[in-house]
């Protein structure tokens, strides 16, 4: 179990920083900035980073769920979990509350 | 009955067959989305400012694989006597002729290029060619390979539109390529480019891969049922509790 919980750490730091990019910079950049203006374009172009979120956000989700398997959580809070990778922000939270859980049942896991 | 399908389950059962019904349609539409916009831009590729011919293509080159359906200019002196007709050829989803006549660029004794004036129902329709010098615009379009034998290659209705069958009827050399009118010529109606230009591969690729993972979430969801499922039946307590978890 302790690299399934490395392997959820790192794609929900990933998942995390590619959605708060996405929804926070390049989708008000593209659609708020001047049409034509190059800081419009930076943020067409970043939007393929939608596309990397949501690939990624694919092994985040199989990974999220092995370890909802392995660590016996209820049923909401795996739902939580699935969910917090299309909610910006929340998954650096949730990634704590997994985190201090785990650490709690299983104290090998420091 | 099976405990998995006790009244109190169907909820999950119906969440599961929505989640996947919807996953579905979503990268179906995705798909579609990636399709349509690749025709589009072919359609657009075809739309672009036309170039003279000689910019894109020599008599004696082989067909530039890129420049399939670009608009190119041409203007020469038409041949008359050696129009013919090319059958089976669908417009707006009925089948009729290919009106081709060929042009000798620049020069009268120059060499030629096989230009589809338009589209008719019916030979007993087709107008007279045109004689004398011309210019237009045209979609250029490598030739047919080769195909199926002409049935009578006597007269002057081909099956395709193949330089082999076309040099005989002209006496200079003809280039590796014919064009399509884009405006129909006299009485005739628009020729269908048989075809479109090759979009690149990364055109709307994004959709492509939208829909893959509309698919793969759709999967998700119906392994988590299944998993679900399983649990469930396997747990069968005495008291009827609900022991298996899972989303």
């Amino acid at each position: 179990m302790t690299r399934l919980f490395t392997t959820y750490r790192v794609l929900a730091l990933i998942v995390g920083v590619l959605l708060a990019f996405c929804s926070l910079v390049a989708l008000p950049t593209k659609y708020l900035a001047t049409d034509g203006s190059s800081l419009q374009q930076f943020g067409e172009d970043a939007s393929i980073l939608w596309v990397a979120h949501g690939w990624v956000f694919m092994v985040y989700v199989v990974v999220a769920f092995m370890l909802s398997r392995a660590a016996k959580w209820t049923p909401q809070f795996t739902i939580l979990a699935l969910a917090a990778g299309l909610v910006p922000l929340l998954i650096f939270w949730v990634e704590r509350q997994v985190a201090q859980r785990l650490r709690a049942e299983h104290p090998e896991l420091a | 009955m099976p405990r998995v399908l006790a009244p109190r389950f169907w909820g999950v059962h119906l969440l599961a067959a929505v989640a996947v019904g919807v996953a579905a349609v979503l990268g179906f539409w995705q798909y579609d989305a990636w399709q349509e916009r690749r025709a589009a831009e072919a359609r657009d590729l075809t739309r672009l400012e036309p170039l003279p011919l000689d910019a894109v293509l020599g008599p004696d080159d082989p067909f530039p694989g890129d420049r399939v359906g670009q608009p190119v200019l041409l203007g020469g002196t038409w041949l008359p006597d050696a129009t013919v007709l090319v059958a089976g050829r669908e417009h707006e989803g009925r089948e009729g002729y290919w009106v081709v006549t060929p042009i000798a660029i620049g020069a009268e004794d120059g060499p030629a290029l096989p230009v589809v004036r338009g589209w008719v129902a019916s030979q007993d329709a087709v107008p007279p060619p045109p004689e004398g010098y011309g210019e237009l615009v045209a979609w250029l379009q490598p030739p047919d390979p080769a195909g199926e034998p002409d049935p009578d290659p006597d007269d002057d209705v081909l099956q395709e539109v193949r330089i082999a069958d076309l040099v005989q009827r002209v006496d200079q050399d003809l280039y590796g390529a014919y064009a399509v009118a884009t405006e129909p010529m006299d009485g005739l109606e628009q020729a269908d480019l048989d075809q479109l230009p090759e979009v690149s591969r990364f055109t709307a690729l994004r959709n492509l891969l939208y829909a893959v993972e509309w698919w793969f979430f759709g999967s998700f969801a119906l392994f988590v049922w299944w998993r679900w499922v399983r649990d469930e039946a396997m747990a069968e307590p005495a008291d009827g509790a609900p022991v298996g978890s899972g989303a």
